[in-house]
């Protein structure tokens, strides 16, 4: 590698939250769960009246082409039809017709058929019969040791990416308070090989030469906003590349000029992370 | 509803209205997680069909499509695919983008 670390920060001076306080599982997330484990034994019934969280078939009539069907299925308040129409459906009975107005227009509505699901209230049986076939859950055998196996992995993911937070802000913060002499050449060759992958790539899942591609290709295939701006991407990406290879390298006291691209794949980065991590302090709440 | 497709059934059960389509696998974790998002659509809108593909039960289906990630969701409309997103997916931005397919 051409390019040259003019000065370095030493990651162990950088400092950065290190105290990360756990949070238990939400509700919500233990609902979830529960709700896996007694889905299959929902009951549909057809009740007199629409409340929330019916599924309705409606036939509407209105200006609006959205709002002109024969026949429309509702759940009544997730809100993807028209949060205003549905708002004003519950109350309503099979077969009555109504003149709802959305948007200011008249939209004649008529409630073809409504169904609701019944869930069971979960029991330990259920949660035993959930479980049985998932290997790491079959151990559980009530409502409260799920609870307390799912608050257990909701803390050792929030663990893992504290972690990786902690990574990136030290990386982040060395890199970009470091100096390096980027070598122009280098930087060039790579960026011609990362091109030619890109339009290898492109022809492949979009069909279309490099020179087809639209502003909208770019943003789909690349997240970018036109040529230029992936362009941009790829030279910034190739310094944040050689710079973190350079640090990494010199943390090992290895001969950068020995470094290639290649050797992103290889260089070993455990100290750098170990010592990251054993600055964290993990504390439950409450 | 959701209804498992397999590499002879495939394109008749995409060929007409609103159809999510999951490419997946057994052993994939975030491919469990879409799953059970779809299982919570399903309870909630079960007028919305989601064809499972397993990508190892159904090779041919899966090479046409050139899955090489999982999971792997495709949206179609009387037979034609009108979104495609790869890769893990939110709730919410599944939940927008059905409800832009079947209205």
């Amino acid at each position: 590698m051409k390019s040259k670390i003019n000065s370095l920060v030493d990651y162990k001076t950088v400092e950065f939250e290190t105290k990360k306080v756990l949070k238990h599982v939400s509700q919500d997330e233990i609902d979830k769960v529960l709700h896996q484990a007694v889905r299959k034994s929902k009951k549909s019934i057809q009740p007199e009246t629409i409340a929330k969280g019916d599924i309705v078939t409606l036939c509407v009539k209105s200006n609006i082409e959205r709002f002109n069907k024969k026949m429309v299925p509702v759940t009544v308040g997730n809100n993807l039809y028209s949060k205003e129409l549905e708002s004003q459906l519950p109350g309503m009975k099979k077969e009555e017709e109504k003149e709802l107005v959305v948007d200011g227009e008249t939209v004649v509505t008529k409630v073809l058929s409504i169904t609701r699901y019944v869930f069971p209230e979960p029991t330990d049986e259920n949660i035993r019969a959930y479980v049985k076939d998932i290997d790491e859950m079959k151990h559980i055998t009530s409502i409260k040791e799920l609870e307390a196996y799912l608050d257990e992995k909701s803390m050792e993911a929030q663990k893992i990416d504290a972690r990786f937070d902690a990574i990136d802000e030290v990386i982040e913060y060395v890199l970009t308070h470091s100096d390096f002499d980027f070598d122009e050449d280098e930087i060039e060759e790579e960026f011609r090989r990362q091109m030619e992958m890109f339009k290898e790539g492109a022809k492949e899942e979009i069909g279309k030469d490099f020179d087809e591609l639209t502003d909208e290709d770019f943003k789909v295939y690349a997240g970018a906003d036109s040529r230029e701006d992936m362009e941009e991407m790829v030279r910034q990406g190739i310094e944040w590349q050689i710079a973190t290879l350079l640090w990494v390298a010199a943390t090992q006291n290895v001969d950068s000029s020995t470094l290639s691209f290649e050797d992103e794949d290889t260089l070993d980065t455990s100290e750098i992370e170990n010592y990251i991590e054993s600055k964290l302090e993990f504390v439950k709440e409450d | 509803m959701i209804e498992y497709a397999t590499d002879e059934t495939f394109k008749d059960m995409v060929a007409e209205g609103a159809v999510v389509v999951d490419f997946f696998g057994k052993t994939c974790g975030p491919c469990k997680e879409i799953g059970r998002v779809l299982e919570t659509i399903e309870d909630e809108m079960p007028f919305v069909n989601i064809v499972k593909v397993d990508v190892d039960e159904c090779p041919k289906t899966s090479d046409e499509f050139r899955v090489d990630g999982i999971p792997d969701l495709y949206f179609y409309k009387d037979g034609e695919i009108v979104k495609h997103e790869l890769g893990a997916i939110s709730e919410e931005e599944l939940r927008s983008i059905i409800g832009e397919l079947i209205y």
